[in-house]
């Protein structure tokens, strides 16, 4: 297997959906060759960080706002029932 | 008085009007919708659209649309899949809309990014110390920086797989895409992710 043949399978190696002989291949290429070996590990530290990664915080004027677009709608009750009505 | 406390106190309650003489199963309050996803849905368009103030909007919209068909979703899991097709067709078309950034302005960057020694940045990840449990500061704005810089097709992928948690038939539904096409742009996405991460690696290393 060549390093470039490694880097085409490197998604599916990682998701494991290769075969168990493709994926034997690609083990003991990564055993023989640092480089690709690397690839995997920087590759699937990329996707924890995307894991790792929490939530923003809304700004607090936004939240604010987005309250006040939430009250609005408690005070016309016609038009949320209208619009109840239309999707049932 | 905290945004979120001031809705909880003026919340409307949404519950179902009896019927046969029986209340129907108590559904979400415009409280709850605020409380529980308002964060999610302006993090979800933040995301894929990389601006605030249209994170805002996207969030406005989606929230109203939830809170006015509260009554149609019994099960959570139904909920949460509209919630998610809502906000991404918000996003979608809001990017339609203000065509502020051609695909082709954003992608040359990038690629110029992934052509510049690949190889030689995965080694640099794989020598520095392993991220811990909690990203600091200086990672996560580096990492919502490279998802910005993302071009879009790529980064709606990026966000609803590896942010969100996804799976990739879900989200090939939400954005019209084959899984295969899915597959590709998320791998894509990821290298572009680790091109404009793996310099950043070794700023932050720890001893």
């Amino acid at each position: 297997m060549t390093c470039h043949e490694f880097a085409k399978s490197l998604m599916a190696f990682v998701s494991g959906d290769l075969g168990a002989e493709d994926e034997r291949r690609l083990q003991r290429h990564a055993r023989q060759c640092p480089l690709c070996a690397a690839e995997v590990d920087s590759y699937e530290r990329v996707i924890r960080l995307g894991h790792l990664l929490p939530l923003i915080d809304p700004p607090p004027e936004a939240l604010e706002r987005l309250r006040a677009a939430l009250i609005a709608l408690e005070s016309a009750p016609e038009a949320r029932s209208a619009s109840d009505s239309s999707t049932r | 008085m905290s945004p979120v406390s001031s809705v909880a106190r003026s919340a409307v309650c949404l519950r179902s009007p009896e019927r046969n003489g029986r209340p129907k199963p108590p559904t979400l309050t415009a409280e709850q919708v605020f409380h529980e996803h308002a964060a999610r849905i302006y993090n979800l368009a933040r995301r894929m659209l990389g601006h605030d103030a249209d994170a805002e909007d996207i969030t406005q919209e989606v929230l109203l649309q939830v809170v006015r068909k509260l009554d149609t979703f019994r099960h959570e899991s139904e909920f949460s899949t509209w919630l998610h097709r809502v906000t991404v067709n918000a996003a979608l078309a809001h990017r339609r809309k203000c065509a502020r950034r051609s695909e082709r302005q954003m992608s040359e960057p990038m690629e110029h990014l992934l052509e510049e020694d690949a190889r030689s940045a995965s080694l640099r990840l794989t020598t520095s110390r392993p991220e811990q449990h909690v990203l600091d500061q200086e990672m996560q704005a580096l990492i919502e920086q490279a998802i910005s810089a993302l071009p879009p097709l790529y980064r709606d992928v990026y966000v609803l797989a590896d942010l969100e948690g996804l799976p990739n038939a879900e989200i090939g539904a939400l954005l019209d895409l084959g899984v295969p096409t899915v597959k590709s742009r998320l791998h894509r996405a990821r290298l572009f992710m680790r091109a404009a991460l793996a310099p950043h690696f070794q700023e932050v290393r720890v001893g």
